[in-house]
């Protein structure tokens, strides 16, 4: 029974992110660093567009969320990093491996890898908040309380905005 | 009476002596015969068990087999043709007209049409597929289904086998059958060490007399009468000891094996296990092995002299060793020519034409048996760590690893090609410098190529994991690091350069540290006593931060080796090999999370079970906006540090972020760099410790220039949210500024740290001028 409400309300998680991914509030400014400013300093190539990687990484999304359902989490991970080999910065992919992590009560593993997606989510504050609400969660189940209250803070920040 | 007594005495006398007999007969029997039969009987099924046991474990015994990274297709990959052929010429994929068969391929113009094969991967089965992939100027446009035209969003090629391991095994076997061993071979070992193998139960009893009686005459041992069956014994338990119970013990254990196997079984095990030679650390066992040891080529295709070779060989292979006594060698093979002659395997003729051509042994010796041999030693090492001895024993598994074999043969080209203008350029010794080269994919923490040696394929000394060198100012990114997380210190703040006595504790002598260039700078912001690796402003920072702290540090970036607390570890007489440079690097271009580097991403048993590994930490060491900072400070290292010869290596605009490392006398020479994806970690030098006469910036970060030039690199971003900062400071002074000053930078600082002094634009009358005439 506890493993089923652990599953709906990661289930409700997921969609959450997917609700406010798709339908982002107002951004975070985010300072982009790439030219030092100075006078000597070279144009700066634009990375490669990498607009057709959603599309490639959406079937083994989808995939990893369906075997994380039926209870295979190992399959599921396995299938988020070849995910994320492919697109390494989509912190959707991370939000979704720190999440079956957490299934697996891996709590520590869940909760560094909800701060890595964070890192690239910089834009996104619908998966901050999703990582955060899962980083407050993870530090409570490992004991650390002020984390956690630490984590709930940054929650609560970013549902004002 | 008496007569009577007599009588009866007489009667009696026979028929107690013909009691007694029996008696004692029993009494032997009972109490020493049979007990030796006993001990005899469970001995020689002790002595059954084991031989059993011993012939089985290695006659069965299938390799793991270990894989490189798939190939992953998907349109906007920025993969060219040529280089999907290459990978396909990897996988022996056949270039056919009409692709019909899984495995084949077609190319036409800009488009491969190609039926992959099906494989089962660790996290499912691939089926196989007909594709046609179509190029553009950027890479895969666009992936088809053949028949049906249907868009295809993702293919993943079945991965390149690259080798064949007995991971329990610390030397590499090759294990063959018998019908894989040419018949000349078998013909000539039975006939030059076991005449009648094929007839005697194990042992030949004739043989052993011949050879008593010649050892008798010669008092001493000049011929041995040991058949094939009791040699493959004699092997299983390899002891210099030559005893008679020891004899005794496998002639016992040969009838036995032969009770049980038939002569082809004995056989195959003889030809795959016999003792052929030594390669330093590694012993050659097997004729399969010898021959790609000696002639760097398969059983199949050795040539008659070269059978001949092996085959005598078997007498003694230091004895007879080709590449150190050849003369001696060629003898013995001659002797076997003629036996083979005798027993009607040659004629006349080609005895004596192979009697006239040389040796033609391979004169490296220490080739390997894989095209990857650095590499594979790292996931030799890996699997001791994160499996269990037990798991790793069974049969049939299947390895798959991060090897990524186009980057690999790019660094092999990088670092030999390098190399041998360095020693040119430099003149050195041409053949002596030696480097090892690592690169990672950061995202992931995988090793994706390793080059231990300039000959990659040279099995010997494996540098990139066992070079342990002191890394220099490969160190001082943990320095600044250690004092920007105290937030006493930005990257703008001004550090003392000025000549600097540091009393130690453990020595007489006080201790001056020195720049580079043996001069002194006064007061400099943080990022350009980084960015030019000044010595004593690093010293002076570190002994203001603590030593405690640097080191703390160190080992939270992933070094794992204990650390003395001596000041000159400012400057990096902290020796580590490569790898762990790499793992400490790894952490700072992973945003500061450390995950330990892997080169195996799953291990299938042979029902493609995962096996179970221990499990993997990844944990966040140093925050955000640290991790942020000491990036921005290693891609100025880059833009007008030391490393600023890196803008016109690379492509214009492959941002990247990095450090050099020279250390005293020029012995090493370091370089650890990154983009956005990959991460390189190049050391150079000479295995004697003789200098070098370049820097680290004119050695290995050639070597990482010419890398980074040819795989596709992404450009190094840093972004950040508005904890960070950026601001105008003035290269010199430190302090805030205008944007439109010549000496202006912008750098990134923790919101609310960023200095509050303000200077106008310095000696801008005279740039001034310059700017307007």
């Amino acid at each position: 029974m506890p493993n089923y409400f652990k599953r709906l309300s990661l289930s409700l998680l997921t969609l959450f992110v997917i609700s406010c991914s798709t339908n982002p509030k107002q951004e975070a400014p985010v300072i982009d660093i790439n030219d030092p400013g100075s006078s000597s300093s070279v144009s700066v190539i634009k990375p490669r567009a990498e607009v057709s990687k959603p599309i490639v990484v959406a079937g083994l999304q989808q995939n990893a969320a369906e075997l994380n359902r039926k209870g295979e989490s190992a399959k599921a991970a396995s299938i988020l990093e070849r995910a994320l080999r492919i697109q390494p910065r989509n912190p959707k992919l991370w939000h979704e491996l720190a999440n079956v992590r957490y299934t697996q009560e891996r709590y520590q593993q869940a909760e560094s890898l909800a701060l890595r997606s964070n890192q690239y989510a910089l834009r996104d504050p619908g998966i901050q908040h999703a990582n955060w609400v899962l980083i407050a969660r993870a530090r409570q189940k490992q004991g650390d309380s002020s984390g956690a209250a630490e984590a709930r803070k940054q929650v609560q920040k970013l549902q004002r905005r | 009476m008496a007569g009577k007594k007599k009588t009866q005495r007489r009667r009696k006398k026979p028929v107690r002596s013909r009691r007694k007999q029996p008696r004692k007969k029993r009494k032997i029997w009972r109490y020493i015969l049979l007990p030796a039969v006993l001990v005899f009987i469970a001995y020689a099924i002790y002595l059954d068990v084991s031989i059993r046991d011993r012939f089985e474990g290695n006659r069965w015994e299938i390799p793991a087999r270990v894989y490189a990274s798939p190939l992953e297709l998907y349109p906007g990959l920025a993969l060219q043709k040529s280089a999907l052929l290459a990978e396909l010429k990897r996988l022996n994929y056949r270039r056919v007209n009409k692709p019909n068969e899984p495995g084949t391929y077609r190319v036409q113009g800009a488009a491969v049409t190609l039926i992959s094969r099906a494989f089962a991967f660790w996290d499912g089965e691939e089926a196989s597929r007909q594709l046609r992939i179509q190029f553009d100027q950027s890479g895969v446009q666009r992936i088809e289904q053949l028949v049906t035209r249907e868009s295809i969003s993702l293919a993943r090629l079945d991965p390149a086998h690259i080798a064949s391991i007995y991971p329990r095994h610390n030397e590499d076997r090759i294990l063959v059958q018998l019908k894989e061993v040419p018949v000349l071979m078998q013909q000539a070992l039975i006939a030059v060490e076991d005449r009648k193998f094929k007839r005697h139960p194990g042992i030949d009893v004739s043989a052993i007399a011949r050879a008593l009686y010649s050892n008798i005459k010669a008092g001493k041992t000049v011929q041995g009468g040991s058949t094939l069956t009791q040699q493959l014994v004699k092997n299983y338990f390899l002891t210099s000891e030559r005893t008679l119970s020891r004899k005794i013990n496998e002639a016992m254990m040969a009838v036995l094996l032969e009770l049980h196997y038939d002569k082809d079984d004995i056989l195959e095990s003889y030809l795959n296990e016999v003792y052929l030679g030594q390669d330093g650390q590694r012993s050659i066992h097997g004729f399969a092995l010898a021959s790609q040891f000696y002639f760097g080529r398969k059983l199949k295709h050795l040539k008659t002299e070269q059978i001949a070779l092996l085959v005598g060989m078997v007498k003694g292979p230091s004895y007879f060793d080709p590449r150190k006594h050849p003369k001696r060698a060629t003898r013995r093979r001659n002797a076997v020519l003629d036996v083979m002659h005798e027993r009607g395997l040659l004629d006349k003729n080609e005895r004596n034409r192979f009697k006239k051509s040389g040796l033609n042994v391979n004169s490296a010796q220490k080739a390997a048996l894989t095209r990857y041999p650095a590499f594979l030693d790292l996931v030799k090492r890996q699997l001791r760590r994160d499996y269990r001895d037990e798991d790793l024993s069974s049969a049939g598994l299947r390895i798959f690893t991060t090897l990524r074999p186009d980057i690999q043969l790019k660094t092999e080209q990088a670092l030999s090609g390098k190399l041998k203008a360095l020693e040119r350029g430099y003149r050195l010794t041409a053949g002596r410098l030696q480097g090892a080269v690592l690169v990672t994919d950061i995202n992931s923490a995988e090793v994706v190529a390793v080059v231990g040696d300039r000959k990659p394929r040279s099995s010997g000394f494996n540098r990139a994991l066992d070079a342990v060198r002191p890394i220099g100012s490969l160190v001082k990114p943990a320095v600044y690091l250690a004092a920007l997380k105290t937030q006493q210190y930005s990257l703008a703040s001004m550090l003392n350069d000025d000549f600097l006595r540091v009393e130690q504790a453990h020595e007489d002598k006080d201790w001056t540290p020195k720049n580079y260039d043996k001069e002194y700078h006064g007061q400099v912001p943080l990022f350009q006593a980084l960015a030019h690796s000044y010595n004593v402003a690093t010293v002076r920072l570190g002994m203001d931060v603590g030593l405690s702290a640097v080191i703390d540090m160190l080992y939270d970036l992933g070094v794992r080796r204990p650390i003395n607390k001596f000041p000159s570890m400012l400057l990096g007489t902290l020796a580590l090999s490569p790898l762990e440079v790499a793992q400490m690097y790894q952490t700072l271009a992973a945003s500061g999370f450390y995950s330990p580097l892997r080169s195996i991403r799953a291990v299938l048993d042979i029902n493609a079970e995962p096996l179970n590994r221990y499990p993997l930490s990844v944990s966040q060491v140093v925050d955000a906006e640290d991790s942020l900072l000491i990036n921005y400070g290693m891609h100025l290292v880059t833009k007008f540090g030391t490393a600023s010869q890196l803008s016109s290596l690379l492509p214009q605009g492959l941002n990247a972020a990095g450090k050099t490392g020279t250390t005293d006398k020029l012995r090493d020479s370091w370089f650890a760099g990154y983009t956005q994806d990959y991460l390189s970690v190049v050391w150079l030098g000479h295995d004697d410790d003789k200098p070098t006469r370049f820097t680290g910036s004119s050695g290995a970060m050639q070597v990482w220039a010419s890398l980074f030039n040819t795989i596709d690199a992404q450009p190094l971003q840093l972004e950040s949210d508005d904890a960070i900062e950026m601001t105008w400071i003035d290269i010199q002074s430190g302090n805030r500024t205008d944007g439109h000053c010549q000496n202006a930078i912008q750098l990134p600082f923790r919101r609310g740290t960023a200095p509050q002094q303000h200077s106008g634009c310095s000696h801008n009358i005279i740039d001034w001028f310059k700017k307007v005439f």
